[in-house]
């Protein structure tokens, strides 16, 4: 398919361009710095500080979108993200609580623990909610997102009594990666993330005719040879095992989740076969975008959760008032 | 080429579909039935929606069984009652998805389709499911259906529709009963419907089902007899008239 080729060369395209964008320019309180002329200090800011938060923002974008769509789809409900089900709240809680336990022991918290600790967060979550939902109205999505809604509120607030009433400066610092941050995460943990997220997204485009199906409905996916209960199982996993990524690099990014894959469905389509890649360009485009704004434009670094819920609450609204009048989402 | 032994299905505490056998060949078979006479289970069982508690069903050779949900799919079609949208495909990204072509193979497709000019579905290809009206809706998912089951696409052998007409204007409806009629020459069709006076009129096999059984099969259903359209479907003696051919008709409906 031509178009949908060049639609996908023109998202690269844009997403390299905003890389090398972030990664020479300062913004107000540090300096742009030439590629071409590196002193010793430029290159360890380049090396150490900026390119290892740009590739956090490519996995950690790619990584809430894709679990954005595939919670959408999955759930049958367009409002559907690892934000509002309680994903990400529980997988944080998680976190802080391994990080508890582990300084206790006395062990270190190694990367591979914080991903563990956070995917158990999310799987969790997804199963309350599903028992939830079952109880309260059959699955139904008003009972899927109201649940998730109550989850998120209630779990958000135990963390924050955690952190209130902790003694451990560890534990105090996970305040400010709660709003979202991508400071402190190192090139292992990259290295670790990155795979995990890359074998969840690949399954997901494995699979993504029998996810076009479930567009559908699931009665309909079932005629046409899809075993929908399988497949959910699997792909819920896939999806919080995506948002636990995401959270154990950059805290709770709101908005994300929701906006991108809605913007890129109402662009391009809704096939998945073409949507997943573009999910993961495009996430990874915006997510570049708001790192940079929240490190350049003030002279301090503003928390990501701040920039994000400023630019997307309006843009959503507006995405809202252009389509969902007369056609739904 | 449908073949319907001994089947139970047990739908509530209180109601089940009991012993069923049914031949179905080739031809459109009317499924008719008064509200909760269990049509729509029959027509689960049959597409392997729901799997029977006893007995056992067979399209063809396949048995209808929920492990062989793949194979199934390339045998039989089903068009559902209803149709679940929660999000903004255009129809032709829905065919697309069905019928697992790009969205430009189905514009060629859609060119000079038997189905789609039957249907007038050319101006409805770029808009959205959710923002059609009930007819418009029902148009788009019969045309997914009966693409599924066109002989020169994907060879079929067993169409299930449930309550197709539900929508249908009078012309669109028209243009369905000549289609499937032709349709039904090589492949088995079982519709369910309420439209009496329509079944009244043609001349194909009937099934009546209630109260969760068979209550009779008729191969022309020309011959449904007063006394069923009494106790069945509960219609006032008065609402019957005869025509001058000889065929019943309700009025009123």
């Amino acid at each position: 398919m031509p178009t949908n080729n060049r639609n996908i060369y023109i998202a690269l395209l844009s997403l390299i361009s905003v890389t090398v964008l972030a990664i020479y320019y300062g913004g107000i309180s540090a300096s742009s710095i030439n590629p071409f002329n590196l002193s010793k200090i430029e290159s360890v800011i380049i090396y150490e500080l900026r390119i290892p938060k740009i590739l956090t923002a490519i996995l950690v974008g790619a990584c809430l979108s894709l679990s954005g769509h595939l919670f959408q789809i999955l759930l049958s409900n367009p409002l559907a993200e690892p934000g509002l089900l309680g994903v990400s709240s529980l997988s944080s809680l998680f976190i802080i609580l391994g990080a508890a336990l582990f300084s206790y022991l006395n062990i270190r918290y190694d990367v591979f623990f914080l991903v563990l600790s956070s995917s158990l967060g999310g799987f969790i979550a997804v199963s309350i909610i599903f028992q939830l939902a079952k109880v309260l109205g059959q699955y139904s999505s008003a009972a899927l997102i109201l649940s998730g809604i109550s989850l998120t509120t209630f779990i958000s607030a135990l963390t924050s009594w955690l952190i209130f009433y902790s003694e451990n400066d560890q534990l105090r610092t996970f305040n400010l990666w709660l709003l979202g941050s991508f400071e402190h995460v190192t090139y292992a943990q990259l290295i670790f993330i990155s795979s995990v997220a890359v074998i969840c997204g690949v399954t997901a485009m494995y699979k993504s005719n029998d996810l076009n199906l479930l567009y559908l409905g699931d009665q309909n996916a079932n005629l046409y040879g899809v075993k929908v209960n399988r497949l959910r199982k699997y792909m819920l996993i896939v999806a919080s095992a995506l948002a636990a990524c995401a959270v154990a690099l950059g805290g709770v990014i709101a908005f994300i989740g929701l906006l991108v894959p809605h913007a890129t469905r109402m662009k391009f389509g809704h096939d998945n076969r073409l949507i997943l890649p573009m999910l993961v360009i495009n996430g990874a485009t915006c997510m570049i975008i708001i790192e940079w704004i929240s490190r350049t434009s003030m002279s301090l670094q503003l928390p990501l959760g701040l920039v994000t819920a400023t630019i997307g609450g309006p843009f959503f609204l507006l995405i809202l008032f252009k389509h969902f009048k007369n056609q739904g989402l | 080429m449908i073949k319907v032994t001994n089947v139970s299905y047990k739908i509530s505490n209180v109601f089940e579909l009991q012993d069923i056998n049914l031949s179905i060949s080739p031809g459109v078979h009317h499924l008719l039935g008064p509200n909760g006479a269990g049509k729509t289970s029959f027509l689960n069982l049959i597409s392997g929606l729901c799997a029977v508690d006893k007995g056992s069903i067979f399209i063809g050779n396949l048995e209808v069984d929920p492990l062989n949900l793949r194979a199934l799919s390339k045998v039989r079609a089903y068009l559902l009652q209803k149709q679940v949208a929660h999000f903004a495909l255009t129809v032709k990204g829905m065919l697309a998805i069905t019928l697992s072509l790009t969205e430009n193979e189905v514009e060629n497709l859609c060119i000079d389709n038997i189905i789609i000019n039957g249907l007038d579905l050319k101006p409805l290809l770029n808009r959205v499911i959710t923002g059609l009206s009930g007819g418009e809706t029902q148009r788009a998912h019969l045309a997914r259906v009966l693409i599924h089951c066109a002989q020169d696409i994907n060879p079929a052998c067993c169409l299930l529709l449930d309550e197709p007409f539900t929508g249908l204007d009078v012309a669109h409806k028209l243009w369905l009963n000549q289609y499937l009629s032709h349709l039904g020459k090589k492949i088995a069709i079982i519709i369910s419907h309420h439209e009496l006076n329509l079944a009244l009129n043609l001349a194909q096999p009937c099934i009546i089902i209630n109260k969760g059984r068979i209550h009779s099969v008729l191969s022309d259903s020309r011959d449904i007899e007063i006394t069923t359209l009494l106790d069945v479907f509960n219609l006032p003696k008065h609402a019957l008239i005869e025509t001058n051919e000889g065929i019943l008709q309700i009025i009123g409906i």
